[in-house]
C-alpha cells in the first residue's frame, strides 16, 4: 500500500505464510505423483525411540495442498473480513499456528509428533472459536470444542501408544503389516481409542454437536478449520491407519456404522436450522459421516471414492462458507429467509454460490456429482451394503434441498428486508470463493488435471498402487437413478421449505440428544469432584495429617510385618558419651512437646539440633556437622526473631481425649520409624554400588579428595543446581510474603 | 542492655568469619567444607552485625543487595555448568586446569569449584534475604 | 550403639508428628524441625554407621578403609540447608497469617477462608 497508513498493510505479511507453504510443497509433486514418498527425520527422544519424523506421500500431499492452498485463499479473505475487528494480530497468529500444526499433523510419521500437532490444532481451534471472547456464546462454544476434541485427543494418544508398543515402532509408515498386530489382545483397545480420537475430531455422532456450535467463530475460521481442514484430521487419521488396522476386528464395521449414523444425524439436523452457517456445519457433519462410512467399507473403490468426495467437499464447502460470510458482511444476517433478490447487487457472489451448490447437491457437472456417483457405485453393488445406499440417498436429498436453499433463496425472488443496503463484496472477499467454486466444477470437466494427485492419495490410503478415474458418465444403472432421485426429492423438499419460508423441521426435533448429556456431565463433574474432595480430604490440616500418619503406619507397618525383614536390634553397648547424646535428643524432643513457653521450646529445639550435630561428628560426617551447626545457630535466631512477634503461642488447645489419640497415633508411627531405621541400618553392610563408585573415582576423575563435596558439586551437580534454585525461590518467597501486604479490611 | 560487647565482638568477628567462610569454600573440594557451609558462615557474619547494630548497618556493611547475591550465585553456577557445553562436552562435565602459584605451589582449578562459588553466593544471599527482611520489617 | 540411633529416629518422628497435629501453627512448624532431623538421621543410618570420614588421604587414590557413606551425606547436606529455607518460609507464612487473623490457631484460620 502506497500510503503506508492502511490498516491492512501489515496483514499482507500473514498471507506470506500459506503462500510459502504451498510454494515449498509444489516442487515435490513429481516425486509424489510417481508413487514415492519423501521422508526426513531428526532425533527427539532417542531413549524412547521418538523422532521428529516427517513423511510426505500421496495422502499427506493431498491434505497439505488443501491446507496450504485453501489457507492462502482464507488468509486473503480474512484480511478483509477481519479488518476493523479488535485482536487481529492474535487472530492471524493463531490462524498461522493452526496452519503450521495442521501441516505438521498430516506430515508427521511419528505417533507422538502426530499427537502433539493434533492437540495443537485443537488448541488453536479453541482460541479461534473463542476469538470474540467477550461473547458468552463464543467462550462456551470454544470450551465445548476443546473439551470434546481434547478428550478424544487423550484417547488417541493412548491408542497410538498401544499401537506402537504392539508393533515395536513409533513410525506410522512401518506399522502396516507388523507381525502379531492383528492377533494381539490389545489391538481392539487400540482400535476403540483411535476411533474415539478420529470421531471426536471429525465430529462423528454422538460427538458431532461441537461443530455447529463452533460456528460462533469468525467465518474465515469456520470456512478453514471447521469445514475444509481441521475436521478432516479424523478422516485423515482413519485413512492413515487404514492400511495398519483394516484387518483388525471391528475397525471397518464400527467406522461404517458410525459414519452412516453421522451422515443421517448431521443432514437431518441441518433441516432444523435457520442460520446458514449452522446449516452448512450440519451438512459438513453429514459429509464427514459419509467419508467415514466409505473408509469403513474399505474396498479399493471405496477409498477412491473417499478422496474424490473429500476434495469435492473441501472445495464447495470452503467456498459456500466464505460466500455466506460475505453475505453476512453485506447484509448483517445469515438467515436466508430474511434475504432475497441479492443476485442483482451481488452477481459474482450469486454465481459462485450457484456453482458451489451444484457440487454440494451432487448435480452434474461437478466434483460433488462424481463423488456422489462413486459413493453410490460403492454401496449399491454389494448386497449387504444396500442399507448404506438408503443413507446416501437420504443425505443426498437433504444436501440437495439445502444447496438450493443456500444458493437460491438469498439471491432470487423479491428483495428481502435485510437485502436493502447490500453491496457486492470486495474482490478480496470474492477471490477465495471464485477459485474454490471454479475448482468444484472444472476438474469434473477436465478430469486429467487432478487424477494423478487423487490416485497418489488413494494409493497411500490403500497401501498399494491404484488409479482414480474421474468420469461424469458412469453409465446407466442404479447409482445414477438413485442420484437423480435424490436430486428430485431434494427439489421437492426445497419446495416445502420455500413455502414455509422456515426450517423444514422444528427446532426441538428430535428432543434431547448427546449435547444434553454432555452438558449434564459437565455440570455434574465439578459437583462430583467437590463431593469426592469433601469425602477424602479432611477439612482441617491436622485431620489430614492424622489420616496420613495412620495410613502410612498401617500400610508400611503391615508390609513390614507380613513380608519382613524383622528389625534387628543391634548392640546396646556403646560409649557413655554416645548414649548421653542419644538421651539428650530424646529428652529435648519430648520436652518440645511438653513445654508451653515458646522461647523454652526454641532453646530445647536448639539442643536437639546440637545432639544431631554430635551424631554427625561421631560417625564420620564433618561436613554435615559443620552445616548442621551453622544452620542450627541460624534457626534459633530465626525462631527467636519471628516468635517474639507472636503475642501468644496457643489460643486453643485440643481436648485431652484428642491429645491422647494423637499421642497414640504418633507413637505408633515412632515405633514404625524405629523399625524402619533398624532394618535400614542392619540391612546392608558396606557401601552401595553408587557410593562405592563415587569413592573410587572422586580423586581420579573429579580431582577432589572430599568425596561428599565432589558428589555435591560434580557427580550430582545438576541436583544441586536444582536445590540452590529451590533455595533462591524460597528466599524470594519470604521476601514477597513480607513485602506484599494484603489490604486489610479496606485500609491501606 | 547496652550491646557494646556484642558490637565490639561483631566488629572483630565479622572479618574473621568472612575469611573463615572463604577458607571453607576454597578447601571444600579436598577437606571438610564447601559452598553450603561457607555460605552459611558468611551469612552468619552479617546476621551478627544486624543483631549487634541494625539492619541498615548490615546492609551498608554488605553494600550489595542480598537478592543480587542470590541471582549472581545462580548465574555463576549455571555458567560453570554451561562452560563444558561450549567445549563440546556434556552439561556439567568438569573442566580442570592447573596453575602454579608463588608461595602456595601447584593449584588445581576446575568448573566444579566455580559451581561451589555459585552455591556459596546463593546460600549467603538467601539466608541474608530472609534475615534482613525479617529484621527490617 | 546400633540400637540407640533408631530409637532416636523413632522419638523424633513421633514427637514431630505429634506437634504437626496441634492447633497452633507455631507448634506445627516446630514439629517440622523435629521431622527434618528425624528424616536426615534416617537417611544417615541407611548408609550405615561408620566412623571413618569419607575423605581420601593425601597420596592415596581411593579410601583404603570402608568409610561412612558419602552419598547419604551429600543428600543430607543439601537437605539441611533446604529444610532451613522451608522453615523460614513456613515461619513467615505463619507470621503473615497471624498478622492478618490475630491468632496462631489453625481453626481460626479455617474460619477466615471464604
Amino acid at each position: 500500500m502506497a500510503s503506508g497508513k492502511s490498516p491492512h498493510a501489515p496483514s499482507w505479511l500473514w498471507v506470506l505464510a500459506p503462500f510459502m507453504a504451498s510454494a515449498a510443497l509444489l516442487p515435490s509433486y513429481p516425486v509424489i505423483g510417481s508413487g514415492n514418498g519423501l521422508t526426513w527425520s531428526a532425533p527427539w527422544v532417542p531413549g524412547l525411540g521418538f523422532q521428529y519424523a516427517l513423511r510426505l506421500d500421496g495422502l499427506s500431499f493431498l491434505f497439505a495442498m488443501l491446507i496450504s492452498g485453501i489457507g492462502l485463499l482464507i488468509f486473503i479473505y480474512a484480511r478483509t473480513y477481519m479488518a476493523g475487528e479488535p485482536g487481529r494480530v492474535r487472530f492471524f497468529s493463531w490462524l498461522t499456528v493452526f496452519m503450521a500444526s495442521m501441516l505438521g499433523l498430516v506430515l508427521s510419521d511419528d505417533v507422538l509428533l502426530l499427537f502433539v500437532c493434533w492437540e495443537l490444532t485443537s488448541v488453536s481451534s479453541y482460541f479461534l472459536i473463542g476469538h470474540r471472547h467477550r461473547e458468552e456464546g463464543s467462550r462456551a462454544a470454544a470450551h465445548q470444542a476443546l473439551m470434546v476434541t481434547g478428550i478424544g485427543g487423550l484417547a488417541l494418544l493412548c491408542g497410538l501408544l498401544i499401537l506402537s508398543s504392539i508393533t515395536g515402532t513409533t513410525r506410522l509408515s512401518e506399522m502396516a503389516g507388523a507381525p502379531g498386530l492383528l492377533g494381539n489382545p490389545l489391538t481392539p483397545a487400540a482400535v476403540v481409542l483411535i476411533l474415539a480420537g478420529c470421531c471426536t475430531k471429525s465430529a462423528q455422532w454422538p460427538f458431532h454437536f461441537w461443530l455447529p456450535n463452533a460456528m460462533a467463530a469468525p467465518t474465515p475460521v469456520s470456512a478453514y478449520l471447521h469445514s475444509s481442514t481441521m475436521v478432516k484430521a479424523g478422516v485423515y487419521l482413519a485413512l492413515r491407519c487404514h492400511p495398519i488396522l483394516s484387518g483388525a476386528p471391528g475397525w471397518g464395521c464400527a467406522l461404517a456404522w458410525l459414519g452412516a449414523a453421522t451422515a443421517l444425524a448431521g443432514t437431518v439436523s441441518a433441516l432444523r436450522e435457520r442460520d446458514m452457517k449452522r446449516q452448512l456445519a450440519y451438512l459438513t457433519v453429514g459429509a464427514l459421516g459419509t467419508l467415514m462410512l466409505l473408509i469403513g467399507l474399505g474396498s479399493e473403490k471405496a477409498l477412491q471414492a473417499v478422496v474424490v468426495y473429500l476434495v469435492a467437499h473441501a472445495l464447495y464447502k470452503g467456498s459456500l462458507f466464505m460466500l455466506v460470510g460475505g453475505v453476512d458482511h453485506a447484509t448483517g444476517t445469515r438467515d436466508a429467509s430474511e434475504l432475497g433478490g441479492l443476485r442483482k447487487v451481488m452477481p459474482i457472489t450469486a454465481g459462485c454460490a450457484m456453482a458451489a451448490a451444484v457440487s454440494l447437491a451432487g448435480a452434474p457437472p461437478s466434483m460433488g456429482f462424481i463423488g456422489k456417483e462413486s459413493l453410490l457405485g460403492v454401496v449399491w453393488p454389494a448386497t449387504p451394503d444396500r442399507l448404506y445406499a438408503l443413507v446416501a440417498y437420504l443425505s443426498g436429498t437433504i444436501m440437495a434441498a439445502l444447496a438450493l436453499w443456500v444458493a437460491l433463496r438469498p439471491f432470487w425472488g423479491p428483495t428481502g428486508k435485510a437485502s436493502a443496503k447490500a453491496h457486492e463484496s470486495a474482490w478480496s472477499l470474492l477471490c477465495g470463493p471464485v477459485v474454490l467454486s471454479v475448482g468444484s466444477i472444472l476438474p469434473a470437466l477436465v478430469p486429467g488435471s487432478v487424477e494423478g494427485l487423487l490416485s497418489a492419495a488413494a494409493s497411500s490410503a490403500l497401501g498399494r498402487s491404484t488409479h482414480v478415474h474421474l468420469s461424469l458418465w458412469h453409465g446407466w444403472g442404479p447409482p445414477l437413478w438413485i442420484g437423480l432421485a435424490a436430486l428430485a426429492t431434494g427439489w421437492a423438499l426445497y419446495g416445502i421449505a420455500r413455502r414455509k419460508d422456515a426450517p423444514v423441521l422444528r427446532a426441538d426435533f428430535p428432543g434431547p440428544g448427546p449435547e444434553a448429556l454432555y452438558t449434564a456431565c459437565m455440570k455434574a463433574l465439578p459437583e462430583a469432584a467437590a463431593r469426592v474432595t469433601l469425602c477424602t480430604q479432611a477439612d482441617r490440616l491436622r485431620d489430614a495429617i492424622r489420616t496420613f500418619v495412620v495410613v502410612l503406619t498401617l500400610a508400611v507397618g503391615g508390609t513390614l510385618a507380613v513380608r519382613g525383614p524383622w528389625p534387628a536390634l543391634g548392640s546396646i553397648a556403646a560409649h557413655p558419651h554416645e548414649i548421653w547424646i542419644c538421651v539428650l535428643i530424646i529428652v529435648t524432643a519430648i520436652a518440645a512437646i511438653r513445654l508451653a513457653e515458646r522461647f523454652a521450646i526454641v532453646a530445647v529445639l536448639g539442643a536437639t539440633g546440637l545432639g544431631v550435630t554430635m551424631i554427625f561428628v561421631l560417625y564420620g560426617a564433618p561436613d554435615l556437622a559443620m552445616t548442621q551447626f551453622a544452620v542450627e545457630t541460624l534457626t534459633v535466631i530465626l525462631l527467636a526473631l519471628v516468635l517474639h512477634r507472636f503475642s501468644m503461642l496457643e489460643t486453643g488447645r485440643s481436648s485431652s481425649g484428642q491429645r491422647a489419640v494423637d499421642l497414640f497415633v504418633a507413637s505408633c508411627l515412632g515405633v514404625l520409624m524405629w523399625a524402619l531405621a533398624s532394618v535400614a541400618l542392619h540391612g546392608r553392610q558396606g557401601l552401595s554400588a553408587s557410593s562405592q563408585y563415587f569413592s573410587e573415582t572422586s580423586l581420579v576423575s573429579a580431582h577432589g579428595r572430599n568425596i561428599v563435596n565432589v558428589i555435591i558439586v560434580d557427580f550430582r551437580g545438576i541436583d544441586t543446581m536444582g536445590e540452590i534454585t529451590v533455595l533462591a525461590v524460597a528466599g524470594i518467597g519470604v521476601y514477597a510474603l513480607l513485602k506484599a501486604r494484603l489490604p486489610k479490611d479496606g485500609q491501606r | 542492655m547496652s550491646p557494646l560487647i556484642l558490637r565490639t565482638a561483631s566488629d572483630l568477628l565479622r572479618p574473621l568469619l568472612l575469611l573463615f567462610s572463604i577458607f571453607l569454600l576454597l578447601r571444600g573440594h579436598q577437606e571438610p567444607g564447601g559452598g553450603f557451609v561457607g555460605g552459611l558462615i558468611a551469612a552468619c557474619a552479617y546476621v551478627l552485625h544486624a543483631i549487634a547494630y541494625d539492619v541498615a548497618g548490615a546492609r551498608r556493611a554488605l553494600s550489595i543487595d542480598p537478592k543480587t547475591l542470590t541471582g549472581t550465585g545462580l548465574a555463576v553456577a549455571l555458567s560453570s555448568a554451561l562452560l563444558s557445553v561450549t567445549l563440546g562436552k556434556d552439561l556439567m562435565t568438569g573442566v580442570w586446569g592447573k596453575a602454579e602459584l608463588p608461595f602456595f605451589g601447584p593449584l588445581e582449578l576446575g568448573t566444579p569449584m566455580i559451581f561451589d562459588v555459585g552455591v556459596y553466593l546463593v546460600v549467603m544471599g538467601t539466608v541474608l534475604t530472609v534475615f534482613l527482611e525479617l529484621r527490617g520489617d | 550403639m546400633g540400637a540407640w540411633v533408631p530409637v532416636v529416629i523413632g522419638v523424633l518422628y513421633a514427637t514431630g508428628f505429634y506437634l504437626m497435629m496441634r492447633r497452633s501453627i507455631v507448634r506445627m512448624i516446630m514439629g517440622l524441625v523435629l521431622l527434618s532431623h528425624g528424616t536426615n538421621l534416617l537417611i544417615f543410618v541407611s548408609g550405615g554407621l561408620r566412623d571413618v570420614v569419607p575423605i581420601i588421604e593425601v597420596g592415596a587414590r581411593a579410601p583404603s578403609r570402608p568409610t561412612a557413606d558419602p552419598l547419604a551425606q551429600a543428600m543430607i547436606l543439601t537437605a539441611i540447608v533446604i529444610s532451613f529455607a522451608v522453615l523460614a518460609f513456613a515461619l513467615v507464612l505463619a507470621y503473615r497469617s497471624y498478622e492478618n487473623i490475630g491468632s496462631d490457631d489453625v481453626d481460626e484460620l479455617r474460619a477466615e477462608e471464604p
